[in-house]
């Protein structure tokens, strides 16, 4: 018998912040520390988005970090 | 000058709990940051040790101002 059990999640935004000598994209990532272990999918993307959007930055992607326990 | 927007919530217990975001946008409104507030509140994906996010606290902007000094190393 084995059993998962959440730990802890982050969330991961990266960002551009802009671009180099050629052209390509430079990016920054931001973690949000604390996520919970009952949140769906759906709502994460839209905090994600909602973060995002107070940024200057432009969001390229959206991430997230999750520990579990097995045993 | 590098800017940073700070999201101040209370949670369960009535600790604070902050939220920051990089270089918000010049144009960026009360509004749309209460609004962002109250979506991040309403989605509850976020629970620390001092619990859920129960209400808005406040918000402010944090200017950093960095100058490079020319020092003559040899």
């Amino acid at each position: 018998m084995t059993s998962v059990n959440f730990v802890n999640a982050t969330l991961r935004l990266k960002y551009v912040t802009g671009y180099n000598e050629q052209n390509e994209p430079k990016f920054t990532t931001k973690t949000y520390r604390n996520v919970n272990g009952s949140h769906s999918t759906v709502d994460l993307v839209a905090v994600a988005n909602a973060i995002a959007s107070l940024s200057s930055h432009t969001l390229d992607s959206i991430s997230k970090v999750e520990t579990t326990d097995l045993s | 000058m590098t800017q940073v927007l700070e999201l101040q919530f209370e949670t369960a217990i009535g600790k604070t709990t902050v939220l920051t975001i990089d270089a918000p946008k010049p144009t960026i409104t009360t509004a749309e940051i209460q609004q962002v507030m109250q979506t991040i509140m309403a989605k509850n994906v976020f629970e620390g040790q001092a619990g859920t996010l129960v209400a808005i606290k406040g918000a402010r902007i944090i200017d950093r101002q960095v100058t490079e000094l020319e020092l003559a190393i040899a």
